[in-house]
């Protein structure tokens, strides 16, 4: 069973940016996050978001776990909730390093667009920028969403 | 007209992000800037680094400057890229143009940079382009300097 955190952000975000090789010593711009907490109270996830641009309407998101099991139905809807649902944005984008298909495999798997940016992780590490859409999202059978005729009508 | 460049001021910073609309929330805080003012010493143009990742080798520029002032010379450029490429040591300068901006993208074209469409970066119905300029692009080019042409 799996618990969610919220209000600690930079917490969070600097256990995210420990797991990540190309974010690690550098850390995040300010901004959210939500940890996910495992049944004994270990903090064993996080999702970070980050760079957020209201007039693009686009933010930013990285996330890493220490267990494969963090990777639920519920921390996906919760991931793309908050960007999606509260901030309202139109995109997310998700700078990946090309030579992490297991990554690009979950992602395609939701719908993700690919964009190759050569050498983004290094002269010799080429990189992909994912982005999911707000209509990806709305159409993604693997991701449950708060009521969209609700949402349309507020 | 006679130009003189300024490096580190705020002012260059908040110059540049009044320039460019899609800005609207400044930049990071851990940026650096070269701000280019006039004989008088207006501030005519401004060139912001930011997101600088030294384990990757990559920073991205913006720059902005006044409508009709000539201060995209051969010595700006230099000056600009030297600093990315000799100064911060990165393989890459990235800079992010709405797709729109034909002029802009002209010009970056002419100085070797690839360029990658980048769906509704701007927005919906607003694509951008993140125009990426290598160190043995910029080597490869005239207006480089003698030492960046060396080491490549």
């Amino acid at each position: 069973m799996l618990d969610y955190v919220y209000g600690q952000d930079e917490l969070v975000a600097q256990f995210v940016a420990q797991l990540i090789p190309h974010v690690r010593g550098y850390g995040f711009a300010k901004g959210k996050a939500i940890g996910v907490i495992d049944a004994q109270g270990r903090l064993i996830g996080g999702i970070v978001y980050h760079d957020y641009n209201p007039q693009s309407g686009v933010i930013m998101l990285a996330a890493a776990a220490t267990s494969p099991r963090w990777l639920t139905r519920e921390t996906l809807r919760r991931m793309y909730e908050y960007p999606f649902a509260q901030l309202g944005v139109q995109m997310v984008a998700q700078p990946t390093p090309a030579d992490n298909e297991r990554l690009l495999r979950q992602l395609a798997a939701l719908d993700y667009m690919f964009v190759l940016v050569p050498r983004m992780f290094g002269r010799e590490r080429d990189g992909v920028l994912a982005l999911f859409t707000r209509e990806a999202w709305q159409k993604s059978k693997f991701i449950r969403r708060p009521d969209l005729r609700l949402e349309e009508a507020a | 007209m006679s130009l003189r460049y300024v490096y580190g001021q705020d002012e260059t910073v908040r110059f540049v992000a009044q320039q460019i609309p899609h800005v609207d929330r400044g930049f990071p805080a851990d940026r650096l800037s070269i701000g280019i003012t006039d004989a008088s010493g207006r501030m005519v143009a401004g060139i912001v680094y930011y997101f600088w990742n030294r384990k990757n080798g990559t920073i991205e520029i913006a720059a902005g400057a006044l409508p009709g002032v000539r201060w995209f010379t051969r010595e700006t450029i230099r000056r600009a890229l030297d600093f990315a490429f000799t100064q911060c040591r990165c393989q890459m300068v990235i800079m992010r143009v709405r797709g729109e901006d034909e002029r802009l993208l002209y010009q970056l074209a002419r100085f070797g940079c690839t360029f990658i469409a980048l769906p509704r970066l701007y927005g919906r119905d607003t694509d951008g382009v993140m125009c990426l300029l290598t160190d043995d692009a910029w080597a490869a080019h005239p207006a480089a300097s003698p030492k960046i042409r060396e080491a490549a």
